[in-house]
């Protein structure tokens, strides 16, 4: 297969360099970048004009059900939906059931992988057996059979001294410990964020204290370990300053945040009327919080973008509201939302914003990032900055419909995904 | 001035004319109440259901009366004896009962938004009959409608909103419903049941029932659900009657003509006194009757009856 992309802007995240070129792929090598490319005998030319392409877009924080909730997503149609959002690989988090606590669950991921033969699969092991918050997890064990982090998302380690030594002991490893920052004392219950919002729906609240509580404390603790500490979906500004200052002090933290957390608040949920695609854990916060993860974001406080991708059937989100679960489909709209709103709203440069789609997380979880560079395998995304669409939820291929986007105009959709020098996806289709 | 809603799922949002025409209306079916046969033919040929998933006496009765004293047939779900005891979802036995023709739901929920839910999903009208920690809209409008009747007025009055803020749909029905209508409002009680933002809404915060009631023209108790004691949002029943509860002394306070309401069930010895709560300022029992006057008023305007039998009136 040779396929010529003709004047497309080629992005290169790691050098938040941009540039347009001609791009020449043959049987899913680059070979060639340049102007004026003349290739005889092509098989395909694409237009690159209002054209992106991007290198090793990885989201790190999906949630693809299996085993134990196959009805939500499973690992297949969590790979159809990967590709689909422009994703070359991700990374799953361990909360499912059982979860990922050993070896045998990290190899079965890697081997049903490799059947499916999609998308790049990095499994996340537990920090704690069970994810019972009690006993570390044998974490060398799933290490050598390809874990790439530790978590226990979804829930948060309260133990702080099973934290430290999870942080302590992954040093061994050099793999990044991901919390989930949520005091569960302050929480119970709750379903929105503490505030005023929370008042008028008379809904119980989940105050930001909860989060920023546990980021100090991981803080400190990586501080005293000298462990990879990585915050999972940040989303307050008291938060925000804790990781600065961290930063500032050279302790080794990173952090990620979510689109829904960029561009929804609190007073979505009562625009919505209650509307349960809205309820996400941590929970939408003020516009003050926005205004904060925008800027961390372009200071590079916040280091990676994720889509926190949450899969659930509709029985479990056409309920009553403080009963529905948490989370959100959202593997096939970060893509466009980061687009829409960071590059063509608030004017931050592509290559600023990809890479922490793209690079970033590899180098946090230390997996394959391929650059656009001649001689290297293709693992890329072409993006049509041009394309407009409206987000309709039965068009995912993720099994959850459950989106606060549904009906949104977005621009700035993935057309076309090559994982591994192979087409796997193409202008609404996947191609096995 | 004509009702345009579908459904009552709260007080938020109302106009103060559609107020008005619940009061006004309202009128006309306290006099029903008073007659010796307390029925017309208003709404025969509907049917209105209650679904509650929450113990309640008087909203219920309440409801059930009106509906009856208008001619409409009543269906009553008790969730204990009903499928949801078989595992049902809520969207599925208010489908069913849909299914069976219902021309108004009734329900009472102790998740909030679950009217939203159901008026999303529903062709019926939805009456919230309180929703969780959100809204109890009819209480408020048979508080309006007492409060008319009492001072002839319901606007430039001072009400004092005393107890357990944070987890009452009364107080927040109430305050939207003053608020509306134009007048202050005082919120008093522990701390730790005032919710947060609350003065957004407008009302004055004082942790000093002395302050709050001073010269008020209402004071409006609020029921303390004990068990709040035991999650530590305050001390004892003893000192929370110490600071919070309603005596005739502390009433002194407010203006000698002042009302004294409670939503009811009452903790007497704890919020109120049994003197206060039966002195000659109370008009607990007046909120009761005029509960079924207002719901008449109001499944009247939803459910589109028609005029009220004019000879009936004679």
């Amino acid at each position: 297969m040779k396929l010529l992309i003709r004047n497309a802007l080629l992005i290169y995240p790691e050098r938040e360099f941009q540039e347009k070129r001609d791009i020449y792929i043959e049987n899913g090598i680059i070979k060639e970048i340049g102007d004026n490319l003349h290739i005889n005998n092509i098989d395909e030319v694409i237009d690159g004009e209002g054209k992106i392409i991007v290198p090793s877009m990885t989201d790190m924080h999906t949630h693809l059900r299996e085993p134990g909730f196959e009805w939500k997503e499973d690992l297949l149609s969590g790979s159809m939906s990967a590709v689909a959002g422009g994703f070359t690989s991700i990374a799953c988090m361990p909360n499912t059931s059982p979860p990922l606590d050993q070896r045998s669950f990290i190899e079965y991921i890697y081997k049903r992988t490799k059947e499916i033969n999609l998308v790049n699969i990095y499994p996340i092991g537990t920090i704690t057996k069970g994810r019972e918050g009690k006993e570390l997890s044998e974490m060398g064990d799933m290490y050598l059979a390809g874990a790439k982090g530790f978590s226990d998302d979804g829930s948060c380690v309260m133990n702080s001294e099973i934290l430290r030594c999870a942080l302590e002991y992954s040093k061994i490893f050099n793999v990044p410990i991901i919390e989930h920052c949520e005091d569960i004392n302050l929480t119970l219950e709750g379903s929105i964020n503490w505030g005023k919002t929370a008042t008028l729906l008379g809904l119980k609240g989940m105050p930001w204290t909860a989060e920023a509580s546990i980021v100090a404390r991981d803080i400190f603790l990586a501080q005293l370990t000298q462990g990879k500490l990585h915050i999972a979906h940040v989303s307050c500004w008291q938060s925000i300053e804790m990781i600065r200052w961290a930063k500032k002090y050279g302790i080794k933290v990173s952090c990620e945040v979510t689109p829904h957390h960029l561009i929804l608040t609190e007073d979505y949920v009562k625009e919505t009327n209650y509307d349960a695609n809205t309820k996400v854990n941590p929970p939408l916060r003020t516009k003050e919080d926005q205004e904060s993860l925008w800027k961390a974001l372009e200071e590079d406080i916040i280091d990676v973008i994720v889509s926190d991708h949450a899969p659930h059937h509709q029985d479990d989100k056409l309920k009553e509201y403080d009963l529905a679960e948490f989370g959100i489909s959202g593997l096939e709209t970060l893509v466009p939302l980061v687009i829409t709103y960071g590059y063509f709203h608030r004017k931050l440069s592509l290559p600023k914003l990809l890479k922490k789609i793209s690079y970033n997380p590899s180098k946090i979880l230390n997996i394959p990032y391929i650059p656009l560079e001649k001689g290297n395998i293709a693992n890329l995304t072409i993006i049509d900055l041009k394309k407009e669409k409206i987000v309709n939820p039965l068009e995912f291929f993720s099994k959850g419909k459950n989106t606060p986007f549904k009906g949104w105009n977005l621009k700035g959709w993935p057309i076309l995904t090559i994982v591994n020098g192979k087409i796997v996806f193409r202008e609404g289709k996947i191609l096995k | 001035m004509l009702w345009k809603h579908k459904d009552l799922l709260g007080i938020e949002g109302l106009k103060k004319e559609e107020i008005e025409l619940v009061i006004e209306t309202a009128i006309s079916m306290k006099e029903i109440l008073k007659r010796t046969i307390k029925k017309v033919p208003t709404l025969r040929g509907k049917t209105i259901c209650t679904l509650f998933y929450e113990p309640s006496t008087r909203t219920r009765s309440s409801f059930e009366l009106a509906a009856k004293y208008l001619s409409a047939d009543t269906m009553s779900i008790s969730v204990s004896v009903s499928s949801v005891q078989k595992g049902e979802s809520l969207l599925d036995t208010v489908k069913t009962l849909e299914a069976m023709g219902i021309d108004a739901l009734i329900v009472r929920h102790s998740s909030s938004g679950v009217p939203y839910l159901l008026a999303n999903n529903l062709k019926c009208s939805v009456i919230n009959a309180g929703d969780g920690m959100h809204e109890h809209p009819t209480q408020a409008l048979l508080d309006v409608y007492t409060v008319f009747e009492k001072k002839k007025r319901i606007d430039n009055l001072k009400i004092a909103i005393i107890g357990d803020i944070m987890h009452s749909r009364v107080a927040r029905s109430n305050i939207y419903a003053w608020r509306i209508l134009g007048n202050s409002i005082n919120v008093c009680g522990p701390s730790t049941l005032i919710p947060p933002g609350i003065e957004d809404l407008g009302v004055k915060i004082s942790y000093n029932l002395d302050d709050a009631i001073e010269d008020a023209d209402i004071i409006y108790i609020l029921r303390l659900q004990l068990e709040r004691q035991k999650k530590g949002l305050f001390p004892s029943l003893r000192e929370y009657h110490l600071l919070f509860g309603i005596t005739p002394e502390r009433l002194k306070k407010a203006k000698s003509d002042v009302l004294v309401m409670h939503p009811g069930p009452m903790n007497r010895g704890v919020e109120i006194s049994s003197e206060v709560a039966d002195s000659i300022h109370s008009v607990i029992n007046e909120q009761v009757t005029n509960g079924v006057a207002v719901r008449m008023a109001l499944l009247y305007l939803l459910l589109g009856g028609g005029k009220i039998d004019e000879t009936s009136h004679s």
